[in-house]
């Protein structure tokens, strides 16, 4: 294998894509497969849980300095948590918070992957390749399939987070997980049937040559 | 005009985007009046929404048990404050601070205008033209340098905000701009400008041959 001689911003963005897909695949396996918190019974997630609180801890402060009537904090915080149990007491709340996290990384692994594909065929300099509409259209359905799939996660029940009764009047609303998917979801299947549209006129005209 | 037509998905986003341009200008323009009707009130948001990061210090916050459990909380959380008063007493941060705000909003709204022009030209099923690869550009650019701009201004001290007592219940505030997605999708613009470019190019050629 030699260094390509022709490098373009679209090999290099080949090979970052390319070499992300290899990290996270690595990563993500070694994350899920071996993960000696869950398998100790230590931590019910792999990851930290992105979540919704809400603290009514902040009063407004007033009259802070001349001219300044009030300072309100809004009650509703984004943050992060983590619950240390044993996981085979609390199944159900381990595979749903490790579900999510998995499905986001699929869908990022999806992206990566079908990306350094697309832009392996631009640095090659095949715009017109059939195969590039059928990467943006599995990006696409992928897209929003798994968006929706987060938009119910975002609005299911948290489990244990979502019964106890937490310090200064903490409560856990809902995961932090909301992505807007959608849109880049249907302009991806836009962009396929603009490539599927180019490849049938490039090759009416290559017909007619 | 037939309802046919309609049907395709280049419509469904450029409508999407005409509706959301719409909005936000519905929104946006709302803001604006209600801002400079408040600027001669007593008590008027100075600063409107402003994105803060809260940590704490107190380790009962962070970590609590509850029967097996021990939750343990991030000390670095993301919320939102608004200061009010007299915005008189406070021009320089009242003006600062709305555009800072708005500069955000019209960035948006650029993207939206042109991102609908160009799914216009795709449900027309003109793809490959100077056009398109302009109007890519332009949103790229737009948004990767609107992000670029809020991480630099982070970097300043912000008038009003430097000088309040920032502490309560034994929270730091940390103030900052974010702007999530600009980047990413301002990338990812350019580099789909570039590709339309490089396309475009072998159209006209393949067109001249023919």
């Amino acid at each position: 294998m030699k260094l390509n001689n022709d490098w373009t911003f679209g090999h290099f963005l080949y090979y970052a894509c390319q070499f992300s897909f290899f990290g996270l695949l690595f990563s993500t396996l070694v994350q899920y497969s071996c993960s000696p918190k869950i398998l100790d019974g230590y931590s019910l997630s792999v990851e930290p849980i992105p979540v919704i609180m809400e603290f009514d801890g902040f009063k407004p402060l007033k009259e802070p300095k001349e001219g300044i009537t009030s300072i309100d904090i809004q009650k509703r915080i984004k943050g992060k948590v983590r619950i240390e149990a044993d996981s085979s007491d609390h199944m159900w709340a381990t595979l749903f918070y490790n579900s999510y996290t998995l499905l986001k990384w699929i869908w990022i692994l999806i992206l990566y992957f079908f990306a350094a594909r697309f832009f392996k065929n631009i640095s090659n300099k095949d715009f017109f390749n059939p195969k590039n509409a059928t990467y943006f259209s599995i990006v696409g359905f992928s897209s929003l399939i798994i968006s929706g799939i987060l938009f119910a996660f975002h609005y299911a029940t948290l489990p244990i987070l979502g019964e106890i009764s937490a310090p200064h009047g903490i409560q856990f609303i809902r995961l932090d997980i909301i992505t807007p998917l959608v849109i880049p979801g249907i302009a991806s299947l836009v962009l396929s049937h603009i490539f599927k549209e180019a490849t049938r006129i490039h090759e009416e005209q290559k017909l007619t040559v | 005009m037939k309802l046919k037509n309609y049907l395709s998905l280049s419509y469904l986003v450029y409508f999407l985007f005409v509706v959301s341009f719409m909005v936000m200008t519905g929104i946006i323009g709302y803001l604006m009046f209600q801002n400079i009707m408040g600027y001669s009130e007593k008590s008027h948001a100075i600063v409107y929404s402003h994105p803060i990061i809260l940590s704490s210090d107190q380790d009962d916050f962070t970590t609590f048990n509850q029967d097996d459990l021990t939750i343990q909380l991030y000390n670095s959380n993301r919320g939102s404050m608004m200061i009010f008063g007299k915005p008189k007493d406070h021009v320089s941060a009242y003006l600062y601070h709305n555009f800072v705000y708005f500069f955000e909003k019209f960035s948006l709204l650029c993207a939206l205008f042109w991102g609908s022009l160009l799914f216009r030209n795709f449900a027309h099923n003109n793809y490959f033209n100077a056009i398109n690869i302009r109007f890519f550009f332009l949103i790229g650019w737009t948004l990767f340098l609107t992000s670029i701009f809020y991480e630099v201004l982070n970097l300043f001290p912000k008038p009003l905000l430097t000088d309040l007592p920032f502490r309560e219940k034994g929270f730091s505030f940390y103030k900052r701009y974010t702007t999530d997605y600009f980047m990413t999708i301002g990338l990812i613009s350019i580099v789909f400008g570039y590709v339309f470019k490089e396309a475009t190019r072998i159209h006209e050629e393949q067109k001249l041959t023919v």
